[in-house]
């Protein structure tokens, strides 16, 4: 039995059900949530206290109530989680469905979700949209309170981002992941943590927390310097002969005021990065700046309508200086790009019929998008567009007894301008997509440990303007995106089937049947490696299934441990091109499997280890060009001693050991992994 | 940051500002006062009331048994609001804030928001059960704790304070907190 195959039964074996009993149903319950506290007194259970869910992300909902799968990773794991490349993404290789390759620390990441390539899953701030590529690395991961993963399409609620940028746009039909900023503030709190690892890495970050009577409060700060390494293959546009030393500075800060109530507040959020360095080059430097600011106004108008407004602004300000090689180590050239990202929302939720949810909202988003050049005395700009999204959504929820209801649909239009594309000014001026999307689900829950969803929705995905106008001004010499004028939107329909069952106290099992399929799909195809060049382009049709199952077990208040499989079948259908057709989706592995385990003894050691397992994949739709990468597992461990909770005062060790079979595998674009490394450090709470 | 809100003000669409500014207006009130999220609030009053069920005290009073609240405006009031009802077969008995005598309580919920180590520091040795918000409210001495977990709201509960406190917990209860260790 080959390598693959013992690992994938391995991962089957673990994950496989053993013999399902029967579950009687429970009879219908009244909506506990809509219960004064006398009738909740005299109606609902212990049980159904601990049940029910608090916290909400537009409006509070019942689990059971949700027809979506939905994997959240809390404040606790956040922490004990190591992150090897610095990026908040790197936790979420861990979910079922998603596949993500963190590219390097400087870098953005890259990969699939439920089958697609990377565009196919947006990312939210507290609801509202940020970069998927970049965010993940900027945003302090102290600041958030949990993050939540929903698998399946959310194209009515949640608007496409975009970026108009080298990553392109993003529409949520493979799911949405949001990042979800603290809130309130229970205690008081300050965090000081220094770490010192491989590569010369140093770091050191502080963390306050408070609250003054209506006013919660937090704010950190964090550094990094490194001397780095290597981070692409042999003689790829990443070849370093220095070693690429990198800073980042990191600063954020939130403050949340309850307007007369607590379910009345009004908070901002910011977050500034800065981040210098080299490739490793004299010449190869680069100086990002990144902004983030969050608005949020919150009021539960009357025990059933709530109002939610959201406002945000994100800057992307990054510099790249040019050398020529392999041919030479002078500077060629500067490049800027400027990004202003605009996103608004507006959302009403309104509880009616004791058994109904209806949410209606409008959304706008705003973006400004120029690149700039300095090659010797000529000076000038590339691209200059502007993009405008528009959405008006509704949405209603209805639950009959045992059955969850949700349908809902979307008006969207996106315009694009273009002022200058490839420095010129280009012969279409303007562009205009609109359409209208729609979503529904559907949740049966036969008893309160076992459920029954299903999903569907559609969605639209503009081209980013860079894939149109290209970002190489001279294709003999430059890296990055080669322009196609002709490119077109696309339209795509994702669905979704599965089971939760909570088998026993300590067993919960998923299974998530999905297919997406994608028509007129822009694809990023790998054409040369040095330079290193991309060049979109529609393909007739994408089609994406698979299969996700999940394992996690509670085994005591000491051990836990899950694990799951991805198993991906994907497809181009594109006919009259022999050359991509009956290709696979770029980026999707076939099997992703991953393991964890979490152990605390006693005596205040914890330790967490994590094995992923990523199945072969391409980096294009192209036979001729495309690169086999995959077929690796990697292994990661953090080990820690001390407090390890993080609301608890006192003091920890902890050392991080990533990639432990030093596993160097080749990523896309000529990245590769770094191999072993390890970060030691020390954290003091009071 | 502020060349940020300085160009969010001059390129916001003006009538977005103007709606957003106008409800802000209208709906922004006097008055600060703590509260928690109401679902919330309401979910921890009822597993105090829960709590005066599943617990034994040594010797209950005939008269009343009682439920105190402090720092915890919206919890109290959701208390307070209930209709006469009988735990225990005693009548429930609500005291809020400053009408607190804590050594008299039965059940003492102490919010974040009030100087809870002096007052379960205070209350060793009595048979009050001392119930608090957060993980750090158990390693304290209290014998109860309100924590978060995936959104709902969930109980820890410290078997040894319990016992020192003279407080016999049902099973039923023990079954479905978190342990203190």
């Amino acid at each position: 039995m080959d390598r693959k195959a013992r690992k994938f039964g391995l991962a089957l074996a673990i994950t496989t059900v053993g013999i399902m009993g029967h579950a009687h149903a429970q009879s219908p319950a009244t909506d506990l949530l809509d219960l004064p506290l006398d009738a909740l007194l005299d109606t609902a259970s212990l049980e159904d206290l601990a049940n029910i869910i608090v916290t909400d992300t537009k409006t509070a909902q019942a689990r059971n109530t949700v027809t979506q799968s939905i994997e959240v990773l809390l404040e606790d794991s956040i922490d004990d989680s190591p992150l090897p490349y610095r990026n908040i993404a790197g936790l979420l290789r861990q979910v079922s469905g998603q596949f993500i390759n963190v590219l390097s620390r400087n870098d953005a990441n890259w990969g699939a979700y439920a089958g697609l390539g990377p565009k196919y899953n947006s990312y939210l701030l507290d609801g509202l949209p940020v970069d998927a590529f970049v965010d993940t690395m900027s945003l302090d991961p102290w600041a958030f309170a949990r993050i939540e993963a929903h698998k399946g399409p959310a194209s009515v609620l949640y608007s496409n981002f975009l970026t108009m940028d080298f990553a392109g746009n993003v529409a949520p039909l493979a799911g949405t992941t949001n990042l979800i900023l603290k809130e309130r503030v229970d205690q008081t709190l300050t965090r000081i943590q220094a770490s010192y690892g491989s590569y010369n890495t140093r770091t050191l970050r502080g963390y306050h927390q408070g609250r003054r009577n209506s006013l919660s409060y937090f704010g950190g700060i964090s550094g990094e310097r490194s001397n780095y390494a290597q981070y692409g293959s042999r003689n790829s546009w990443l070849q370093t002969v220095n070693d690429p030393d990198y800073d980042k500075l990191k600063y954020y800060g939130k403050v949340s005021y309850a307007l007369a109530r607590e379910d009345h507040t009004l908070s901002v959020f910011v977050h500034h990065t800065d981040h210098e360095g080299d490739m490793g080059r004299p010449n190869r430097d680069f100086s990002h700046a990144y902004d983030t600011l969050n608005l949020l106004y919150n009021n539960q108008l009357t025990p059933n309508l709530n109002l939610q407004m959201k406002l945000g602004e994100r800057r992307y300000e990054r510099q790249f200086d040019n050398d020529n090689f392999p041919d030479g180590l002078d500077l060629t050239s500067v490049n800027t790009t400027a990004q202003r990202i605009r996103p608004m929302d507006i959302t009403m939720n309104l509880v009616h019929s004791s058994n109904a949810l209806l949410t209606v909202g409008i959304d706008h988003q705003q973006v400004d998008y120029r690149t700039r050049f300095h090659a010797g005395a000529l000076t000038g700009t590339e691209n200059n567009v502007h993009a405008t999204s528009r959405g008006a959504y509704l949405q209603e929820k209805l639950q009959w007894g045992d059955w969850v209801l949700r349908a809902g649909i979307r008006h969207n239009t996106i315009t694009h301008d273009y002022d200058l594309l490839g420095a010129l000014v280009p012969a279409a001026r303007s562009a205009r997509w609109s359409d209208n999307l729609w979503s529904v689900g559907l949740r049966y829950n036969y008893s309160e440990s076992l459920a029954i969803f299903a999903n569907a929705g559609s969605s639209l995905m503009a081209p980013a303007a860079k894939q149109i106008g290209g970002t190489v001004a001279n294709p003999a010499f430059d890296s990055g995106q080669l322009a196609n004028p002709g490119l077109g939107a696309e339209r795509g329909v994702g669905q979704d089937i599965g089971i939760e069952w909570q088998a026993s106290p300590t067993y919960m099992l998923r299974a998530r049947l999905f297919r997406n399929n994608v028509n007129s799909a822009i694809v990023d195809n790998v054409i040369r490696l040095i330079p290193s060049q991309t060049l979109a382009s529609n393909t007739a049709n994408l089609v994406a299934t698979g299969l996700e199952l999940d394992l996690r077990h509670n085994a005591s208040e000491s051990l836990e441990w899950f694990a799951n499989v991805t198993l991906s079948r994907t497809n181009t259908d594109d006919p009259g091109n022999p050359e991509q057709d009956a290709t696979a989706i770029p980026f999707s592995p076939d099997q992703v499997i991953n393991l964890g385990l979490t152990w605390r003894t006693p005596s205040s050691l914890e330790i967490s280890a994590y094995y992923h397992w990523a199945g072969e994949y391409f980096d294009s739709t192209s036979r001729r060009t495309r690169t086999s990468l995959g077929e690796y597992g990697i292994a990661n461990m953090r080990v820690q001693h001390g407090v390890t909770n993080p609301l608890l005062r006192g003091s920890s060790i902890f050392v991080d050991l990533n990639n432990i079979g030093d596993e160097r595998h080749a990523l896309p674009f000529g990245f590769e992994d770094t191999g072993f490394n390890a970060q030691i450090g020390m954290e003091y709470r009071f | 940051m502020t060349s940020i809100l300085h160009s969010l003000s001059q390129k916001l669409p003006a009538q977005f500002l103007r709606g957003t500014l106008l409800v802000l207006l209208c709906l922004s009130g006097g008055g600060l006062q703590a509260a928690e999220n109401p679902l919330e609030a309401r979910v921890k009053a009822a597993y105090l009331v829960n709590l005066a069920r599943y617990v034994s005290w040594p010797a209950l009073p005939a008269d009343a048994l009682r439920i105190c609240v402090m720092g915890s405006d919206m919890v109290g009031t959701l208390l307070r609001e209930l209709p006469a009802r009988l735990v225990q077969e005693r009548p429930l008995q609500i005291v809020l804030n400053d009408e607190v005598a804590p050594a008299s309580c039965h059940v003492l919920y102490v919010s974040a928001a009030e100087d809870w180590r002096t007052i379960v520091a205070d209350l060793r040795g009595t048979s009050v059960l001392t119930v608090g918000d957060g993980v750090d409210f158990i390693r304290g001495g209290g014998i109860v704790g309100f924590f978060l977990e995936d959104g709902k709201v969930r109980l820890e509960i410290s078997a040894e304070e319990a016992r020192e406190a003279n407080l016999r917990i049902s099973a039923n209860l023990m079954e479905l907190a978190r342990q203190a260790p």
